[in-house]
Protein backbone atom coordinates (compact mmCIF):
# COMPACT_ATOMS: atom_id res chain seq x y z
CA UNK A 1 0.00 0.00 0.00
CA UNK A 2 2.66 2.26 0.65
CA UNK A 3 4.68 1.38 -2.32
CA UNK A 4 1.70 2.41 -4.66
CA UNK A 5 1.48 5.63 -2.51
CA UNK A 6 5.20 6.42 -3.16
CA UNK A 7 4.82 5.71 -7.40
CA UNK A 8 1.94 7.68 -6.85
CA UNK A 9 3.40 10.65 -5.57
CA UNK A 10 6.44 10.02 -7.47
CA UNK A 11 4.30 10.16 -10.77
CA UNK A 12 2.76 13.30 -9.57
CA UNK A 13 6.31 14.58 -9.12
CA UNK A 14 7.86 13.54 -12.28
CA UNK A 15 4.56 15.42 -14.50
CA UNK A 16 5.43 18.15 -12.85
CA UNK A 17 8.79 18.26 -13.25
CA UNK A 18 8.51 17.21 -17.33
CA UNK A 19 5.93 20.47 -17.07
CA UNK A 20 8.47 22.67 -15.76
CA UNK A 21 11.67 21.42 -17.81
CA UNK A 22 9.51 21.86 -21.13
CA UNK A 23 8.79 25.36 -20.09
CA UNK A 24 12.62 26.09 -19.35
CA UNK A 25 13.63 24.79 -23.03
CA UNK A 26 10.93 27.04 -24.18
CA UNK A 27 12.36 30.01 -22.22
CA UNK A 28 15.60 29.17 -23.51
CA UNK A 29 14.97 28.68 -27.11
CA UNK A 30 13.28 31.64 -26.99
CA UNK A 31 16.02 33.84 -25.75
CA UNK A 32 18.78 32.21 -27.82
CA UNK A 33 16.82 32.90 -31.11
CA UNK A 34 16.25 36.10 -30.11
CA UNK A 35 19.70 36.59 -28.99
CA UNK A 36 21.11 35.02 -32.57
CA UNK A 37 18.68 37.16 -34.39
CA UNK A 38 19.41 40.46 -33.15
CA UNK A 39 23.46 39.53 -33.58
CA UNK A 40 22.49 38.91 -36.96
CA UNK A 41 20.80 42.28 -38.01
CA UNK A 42 23.06 44.55 -36.01
CA UNK A 43 26.29 42.38 -37.07
CA UNK A 44 29.48 44.58 -35.48
CA UNK A 45 27.48 47.62 -34.92
CA UNK A 46 27.04 46.19 -31.13
CA UNK A 47 28.12 49.64 -29.15
CA UNK A 48 25.81 51.73 -31.15
CA UNK A 49 22.35 50.07 -30.79
CA UNK A 50 20.17 51.28 -27.95
CA UNK A 51 18.00 47.99 -27.43
CA UNK A 52 20.32 44.89 -26.93
CA UNK A 53 21.80 44.42 -23.55
CA UNK A 54 19.41 46.16 -21.76
CA UNK A 55 18.85 44.83 -18.75
CA UNK A 56 15.79 46.15 -16.88
CA UNK A 57 16.57 47.59 -13.15
CA UNK A 58 13.18 46.90 -11.11
CA UNK A 59 13.43 50.10 -9.51
CA UNK A 60 13.07 51.28 -12.21
CA UNK A 61 10.64 52.39 -14.88
CA UNK A 62 10.34 51.64 -18.86
CA UNK A 63 12.65 55.18 -19.50
CA UNK A 64 15.16 54.77 -16.71
CA UNK A 65 13.63 57.27 -14.69
CA UNK A 66 13.63 55.88 -10.60
CA UNK A 67 10.29 54.71 -9.64
CA UNK A 68 10.24 55.64 -6.01
CA UNK A 69 11.32 59.22 -7.24
CA UNK A 70 8.39 59.66 -9.53
CA UNK A 71 5.95 58.30 -6.93
CA UNK A 72 6.76 61.45 -4.21
CA UNK A 73 6.64 63.72 -6.88
CA UNK A 74 3.36 62.82 -8.24
CA UNK A 75 1.62 62.19 -4.41
CA UNK A 76 3.39 65.59 -3.36
CA UNK A 77 1.49 67.22 -6.72
CA UNK A 78 -1.76 68.59 -6.27
CA UNK A 79 -4.27 68.63 -8.58
CA UNK A 80 -7.88 70.52 -8.63
CA UNK A 81 -10.84 68.67 -8.67
CA UNK A 82 -13.24 69.43 -11.31
CA UNK A 83 -16.37 68.44 -9.73
CA UNK A 84 -15.43 70.43 -6.18
CA UNK A 85 -13.18 72.90 -6.65
CA UNK A 86 -10.69 71.69 -4.24
CA UNK A 87 -7.41 70.62 -4.74
CA UNK A 88 -6.14 67.22 -3.79
CA UNK A 89 -2.83 65.67 -3.20
CA UNK A 90 -2.08 63.23 -6.07
CA UNK A 91 -1.45 60.31 -3.48
CA UNK A 92 -5.20 61.26 -2.57
CA UNK A 93 -6.94 62.27 -5.83
CA UNK A 94 -8.10 59.01 -6.94
CA UNK A 95 -9.50 58.08 -3.60
CA UNK A 96 -11.62 61.39 -3.30
CA UNK A 97 -12.72 61.66 -6.73
CA UNK A 98 -14.32 58.03 -6.06
CA UNK A 99 -16.46 59.66 -3.42
CA UNK A 100 -16.79 63.08 -4.68
CA UNK A 101 -18.41 61.69 -7.72
CA UNK A 102 -20.68 60.01 -5.66
CA UNK A 103 -21.63 62.40 -3.20
CA UNK A 104 -22.77 63.98 -6.44
CA UNK A 105 -24.85 60.94 -7.93
CA UNK A 106 -26.73 60.87 -4.49
CA UNK B 1 14.06 -1.36 -8.10
CA UNK B 2 14.51 -1.35 -11.99
CA UNK B 3 11.74 -3.53 -12.89
CA UNK B 4 9.82 -0.84 -10.70
CA UNK B 5 11.18 1.93 -12.55
CA UNK B 6 10.34 0.46 -16.07
CA UNK B 7 6.84 0.11 -14.82
CA UNK B 8 6.95 3.66 -13.26
CA UNK B 9 7.76 4.94 -16.59
CA UNK B 10 5.35 2.80 -18.69
CA UNK B 11 2.76 4.29 -16.50
CA UNK B 12 3.82 7.84 -16.87
CA UNK B 13 4.02 7.27 -20.67
CA UNK B 14 0.61 6.37 -20.68
CA UNK B 15 -0.91 8.17 -18.03
CA UNK B 16 1.02 11.34 -20.32
CA UNK B 17 -0.32 10.30 -23.52
CA UNK B 18 -3.79 10.26 -21.80
CA UNK B 19 -3.61 13.24 -20.06
CA UNK B 20 -2.26 15.19 -23.48
CA UNK B 21 -5.34 13.85 -25.50
CA UNK B 22 -8.08 14.69 -22.73
CA UNK B 23 -7.03 18.31 -23.13
CA UNK B 24 -5.81 18.18 -19.47
CA UNK B 25 -2.47 19.03 -20.02
CA UNK B 26 -3.26 22.18 -21.72
CA UNK B 27 -5.16 23.28 -18.84
CA UNK B 28 -3.22 22.58 -16.29
CA UNK B 29 0.48 23.75 -18.31
CA UNK B 30 -1.62 26.67 -19.08
CA UNK B 31 -2.38 27.31 -15.06
CA UNK B 32 1.62 26.78 -14.23
CA UNK B 33 2.37 29.27 -16.67
CA UNK B 34 0.20 31.69 -15.04
CA UNK B 35 1.07 30.96 -11.59
CA UNK B 36 4.59 31.40 -12.92
CA UNK B 37 4.33 34.76 -15.18
CA UNK B 38 2.44 36.11 -11.40
CA UNK B 39 5.33 35.12 -9.43
CA UNK B 40 7.70 37.01 -11.31
CA UNK B 41 10.04 33.64 -12.49
CA UNK B 42 9.85 34.43 -16.08
CA UNK B 43 11.40 37.78 -15.58
CA UNK B 44 13.99 36.23 -13.33
CA UNK B 45 14.76 33.46 -16.25
CA UNK B 46 14.83 35.89 -18.92
CA UNK B 47 17.63 38.03 -17.01
CA UNK B 48 19.58 35.17 -16.09
CA UNK B 49 19.49 34.16 -19.87
CA UNK B 50 19.64 37.60 -20.89
CA UNK B 51 22.98 38.16 -18.73
CA UNK B 52 24.79 34.77 -19.61
CA UNK B 53 24.21 35.31 -23.71
CA UNK B 54 25.93 39.18 -22.71
CA UNK B 55 28.50 37.62 -21.10
CA UNK B 56 29.37 34.55 -23.39
CA UNK B 57 27.80 35.26 -27.43
CA UNK B 58 28.58 31.98 -28.47
CA UNK B 59 27.42 29.56 -26.04
CA UNK B 60 25.04 27.01 -27.72
CA UNK B 61 21.85 25.69 -26.60
CA UNK B 62 23.19 22.81 -24.60
CA UNK B 63 25.09 24.82 -23.03
CA UNK B 64 22.44 27.57 -22.16
CA UNK B 65 19.69 25.18 -21.34
CA UNK B 66 22.09 23.29 -18.74
CA UNK B 67 23.13 26.95 -17.12
CA UNK B 68 20.08 28.08 -16.53
CA UNK B 69 17.86 24.75 -15.66
CA UNK B 70 18.98 24.36 -11.98
CA UNK B 71 18.40 27.82 -11.33
CA UNK B 72 15.44 27.74 -13.17
CA UNK B 73 14.06 24.87 -11.26
CA UNK B 74 15.21 26.16 -7.75
CA UNK B 75 13.54 29.42 -8.51
CA UNK B 76 10.24 28.19 -9.22
CA UNK B 77 8.15 28.74 -5.66
CA UNK B 78 6.96 25.98 -3.80
CA UNK B 79 3.85 27.05 -3.27
CA UNK B 80 2.98 26.98 -7.33
CA UNK B 81 4.78 23.52 -7.11
CA UNK B 82 2.56 22.25 -4.67
CA UNK B 83 -0.57 23.35 -6.21
CA UNK B 84 0.27 22.37 -8.97
CA UNK B 85 1.27 19.16 -7.72
CA UNK B 86 -2.17 18.76 -5.94
CA UNK B 87 -4.01 19.24 -9.45
CA UNK B 88 -2.07 16.90 -11.22
CA UNK B 89 -2.89 14.43 -8.24
CA UNK B 90 -6.74 15.36 -8.76
CA UNK B 91 -6.33 14.38 -11.97
CA UNK B 92 -4.41 10.89 -11.57
CA UNK B 93 -7.51 10.50 -8.88
CA UNK B 94 -10.08 11.10 -11.10
CA UNK B 95 -8.46 8.57 -13.79
CA UNK B 96 -7.02 5.68 -11.53
CA UNK B 97 -9.51 4.08 -10.49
Amino acid sequence: MTESGITYDNLAASLLNDMINNIIKNEVLLNLSNHLSIEKQIGDNKENNNFKFQETDSSKDIYGQDKMKLKTVESGRYFSCENCGRKIAGGRFAQHINKCLERKRK
Amino acid sequence: MDQQQKELAQIKAKIQNHLISSGNYDIINKQLKLKLYESGWYDKINQIALRELNDNSNINFDQLYNFIKPKAQDLVPDNVKDEINVKIKQYLDHVVQ
